[in-house]
């Protein structure tokens, strides 16, 4: 991991949600609200929706660790964009055995099933998964914005394909992945997740837009700033000095095993040249 | 046997009862439809427009046998003509020259009679099949509820009588009796403890031996019961094999002959019955709570709640309507049968006001499961999974229960077998909610070699076009889904060998998680190395990255 990313944690001025004062810019406020009331999330096309179902899952994990999840996916979808996968949600900091998979064919199954979990008052969060975001309009997010509420529980609406609209829920996001400049040959290892993320409605407060990365191991959302700078092979040193387990805003689990071990033998090749 | 509830008639039923407490023992209802698959055809074809009054022409049922059609059954009208199974087609038109002629349908019979074997479970729970055209019963501790074992032998031809079938039906201690009482006797109840020589007169064919071998003892002078039974049993042997004897035993009641019931006997049921057929979805709804209450107290005494629940109506037409409905974890209360129940039965709920009315329900626990208590925990946790077992329940009874599922781990590096997920309805709680073992991947949390895996997956992958720069490297870029995509980023590769049990077939496949120019990151395979092993590589989409 490069240096120039170690230090953007550092002395970054948008600090992680929950630690310190809250950034100003309006993405960063209205991440903040997820613990509560119904958002709909939107992907431009299917290959983009597991970058919702990304940003949604850590949203989750913010939530509560140990809730119970149901997470409402129309039957389509898994053709199209993937089911969800065990192995991964460990690995993205969510226990596998806490999701409850529904899988329904029909769009009215979706959203009896998400109301049947908001009312069986032993679920911390409900995610309803659609095909079209059309059918996402005004009657039944009003309803499920009213159920919501009286339960406590948050409801995130995941669709993809379709151009924005009028609905009841308290947030619109648009997720997109973060632009990266084309190097000549591909770079050894990838970033953490992040997401740019557009705010396109927003009930308590002004829309804008973000560049947020997830944070696996703390939980926490972090601004990305300068992780564009392209890393490269001679940025190791920084990260051996500062230790191994440095870069954990980074997503330290998620390194490579090979950068991992070159870092170590690095280390100790060093600390013998420091006691001859 | 289990025969809960019931309108007992009060003082006949005390004094059988009675008289069963001194010698208990089996007793078996044989019930024969001598015109069954003409019965059948009437019936079916005059359903909803039945005319009394026009003249009726005889119908004979024939089948092809050997290239001749061969009347296989009459109704009543062509019996009296003279008409009789074993005659051809062409003799009998020369006889009755109006006859009117249906195709045998075998099938179609043994439908109807497994119909009728269901509607006559409403009697006991104990309902076997006699092919073509018989059904056993067995009555055992059953009778009293019917006020005895005549009356409800009337009762039983009464019904089928209604249903339109003509039917014979005797009762005996054990099957060979009731058999040859119903078919070649005059039916009727034969008391307890008396056995085949009540039935001395009868020919042999009441014993249920094949035509050829009645035939065979017939010339040699044995017409009857009494006079194969008085002969050495060794030589009868040797002259006509062991069936014979097998027959022979099991009218004497030496050997044993078991019933199959048509539906297995639920180990716990309650039912209601109506004196006039029931037609409004209230009424079966407040009988549907009723026997909920009644069945969850017999289960909570027992210490045991129910996996599987049976709702069966018994229509007074004779059709009979069973649903069935899961539980997550054993189930004994008595709000939540109705709610599960409730949904299926108000489906039926046109159909019920429409036809003849339900004159029987019976509500059973199919399946059982120790019931867990859930009283005096303070912690939280138990109220969690109870209402979490409620929800699943209520998903899986709507959607399938395939369709609600539960993540499970697996112990496996294949990366498209550790997707493993189960009906969370069928997957115990207590499994799937404990702590892991040591040997559960996802609880290894402290293993340095966390590899990256995707949080979508498809099932099967997706093929790709990919150009990589050296042969066993990473693509630089690739096309999906007729997209260009341009890889900036990419990890790997990881190895994962095929299983090495599963053979030559599979391939090792190399995994890259790259990333591409707009940020999206996808986990691609190269499946099959080059030079290594037969066949161009190829390349897959497996899944993608938040």
């Amino acid at each position: 991991m490069p240096d120039g990313v170690a230090t953007t944690l550092k002395s970054s001025e948008q600090p992680p949600i929950g630690v310190g004062e809250a950034p100003p810019s309006p993405v960063w406020q209205a991440l903040g609200g997820l613990d509560r009331d119904v958002h709909l999330i939107r992907a431009d096309t299917f290959r983009d929706t597991a970058m919702g179902a990304g940003f949604v899952l850590s949203a989750l994990a913010k939530l509560k660790a140990d809730g119970l999840f149901v997470w409402v996916s129309q039957k389509y979808l898994s053709c199209e964009a993937g089911h969800l996968y065990g192995p991964g949600l460990k690995n993205y900091g969510l226990d596998p055995q806490n999701i409850l998979f529904v899988e329904a064919s029909a769009l009215k199954d979706v959203f009896w099933s998400v109301e049947e979990a908001l009312g069986s008052g032993s679920v911390a969060a409900v995610v309803g998964e659609v095909h079209t975001a059309k059918s996402l309009d005004l009657t039944p997010t009003r309803r499920l914005a009213l159920r919501s509420r009286r339960a406590g529980v948050p409801v995130f609406l995941m669709a993809a394909n379709s151009a924005p609209f009028a609905s009841a829920a308290r947030t619109h996001w648009l997720v997109a992945g973060m632009e990266r400049l084309r190097g000549g040959h591909p770079h050894p290892w990838m970033r953490p997740p992040a997401w740019s993320l557009t705010l396109t409605k927003n009930k308590n407060g002004p829309c804008g837009t973000a560049s947020v990365g997830f944070d696996v191991r703390n939980k926490a959302y972090f601004a990305p700033g300068a992780m564009d700078a392209l890393p490269s092979r001679s940025t190791l040193k920084p990260l051996v000095s500062g230790g191994i387990g440095l870069a954990s805003g980074m997503g330290g689990a998620l390194e490579p095993v090979v950068v991992r071990l070159a870092a170590e033998r690095r280390l100790a090749l060093e600390q013998r040249r420091e006691r001859q | 046997m289990k025969c809960a509830g019931g309108a007992a008639d009060a003082a006949q039923g005390e004094k059988e009862r009675e008289k069963e407490c001194h010698n208990s023992g089996r007793r078996i209802m044989h019930v024969w439809l001598p015109r069954f698959p003409t019965d059948r055809i009437a019936r079916q074809s005059t359903r909803g427009k039945t005319d009394p009054l026009s003249p009726q022409n005889p119908v004979v049922v024939v089948a092809k046998v050997k290239g001749a059609l061969v009347v296989e059954a009459v109704d009543e009208n062509a019996h009296g003509q003279g008409l009789a199974p074993g005659l051809t087609l062409s003799e009998a038109r020369a006889m009755v020259p109006h006859i009117k002629v249906e195709t045998a349908d075998p099938d179609a019979d043994q439908r109807a009679l497994e119909k009728i074997a269901r509607g006559l479970e409403r009697y006991t729970p104990f309902v076997g099949l006699d092919p073509p055209c018989g059904l056993f019963l067995d009555i055992s501790g059953c009778a009293h509820l019917f006020g005895g074992e005549e009356a409800m032998l009337q009762d039983v031809l009464a019904r089928l009588g209604c249903w339109g079938f003509s039917a014979r039906a005797g009762v005996g201690d054990h099957p060979a009796l009731a058999w040859a009482l119903a078919r070649f006797g005059d039916g009727g109840v034969l008391p307890r403890g008396e056995g085949v020589f009540a039935l001395a007169h009868l020919p042999v064919d009441a014993l249920r031996i094949d035509g050829e071998t009645a035939a065979v003892l017939a010339r040699l002078g044995l017409k009857t019961v009494e006079n194969l039974l008085s002969q050495p049993r060794v030589p009868l042997v040797r002259r006509f094999g062991p069936d014979l004897a097998r027959r022979m035993d099991q009218a004497l009641g030496q050997q044993d002959e078991p019933i199959t019931p048509l539906s297995p006997v639920e180990p716990f049921s309650v039912e209601r019955r109506f004196a006039e057929p029931l037609v409004q979805m209230e009424g079966v709804q407040g009988c549907l709570k009723e026997l909920s209450v009644r069945l969850a107290g017999a289960l909570y005494r027992r210490g045991e709640g129910a996996r599987k629940l049976t709702l069966r109506l018994f229509h007074s037409d004779g059709a009979v309507r069973e649903t069935s409905v899961g539980t997550s974890a054993p189930l004994a209360d008595p709000e939540r049968i109705p709610k599960l129940l409730m949904p299926r039965v108000e489906a039926l709920s046109a159909r019920i006001e429409d036809e003849s009315g339900i004159d029987l329900m019976r509500l059973g626990a199919v399946e059982t499961g120790p019931l867990v208590s859930r009283q005096g925990d303070l912690c939280e946790g138990s109220e969690v999974l109870g209402d979490l077992a409620a929800l699943i329940d209520t998903l899986s009874e709507r959607l399938g229960v395939g369709a609600v599922q539960r993540f499970l781990p697996a112990d496996t590096h294949q990366p498209a077998e550790a997707d493993l997920r189960r009906p969370a309805q069928t997957t115990p709680l207590s499994e799937a909610w404990s702590e892991g073992n040591a040997t559960d991947p996802w609880q290894e949390e402290s293993t340095p070699l966390t590899l990256r895996r995707p949080i979508r997956l498809f099932c099967p992958p997706e093929p790709v076009l990919a150009i990589a720069s050296v042969p066993d490297g990473p693509p630089v870029r690739f096309v999906w889904r007729r997209a260009h995509y341009h890889v900036v980023a990419a990890e790997g590769p990881e190895r994962i060998s095929a299983n090495w049990w599963s053979g030559e077939a599979d391939k090792t496949c190399d995994y890259f998680a790259v990333e591409d120019d707009e940020g999206r990151r996808f986990w691609l395979f190269r499946e099959g190395l080059y030079g290594r092993e037969p066949g161009e590589p190829r390349w897959f989409m497996h899944g993608l990255f938040p």
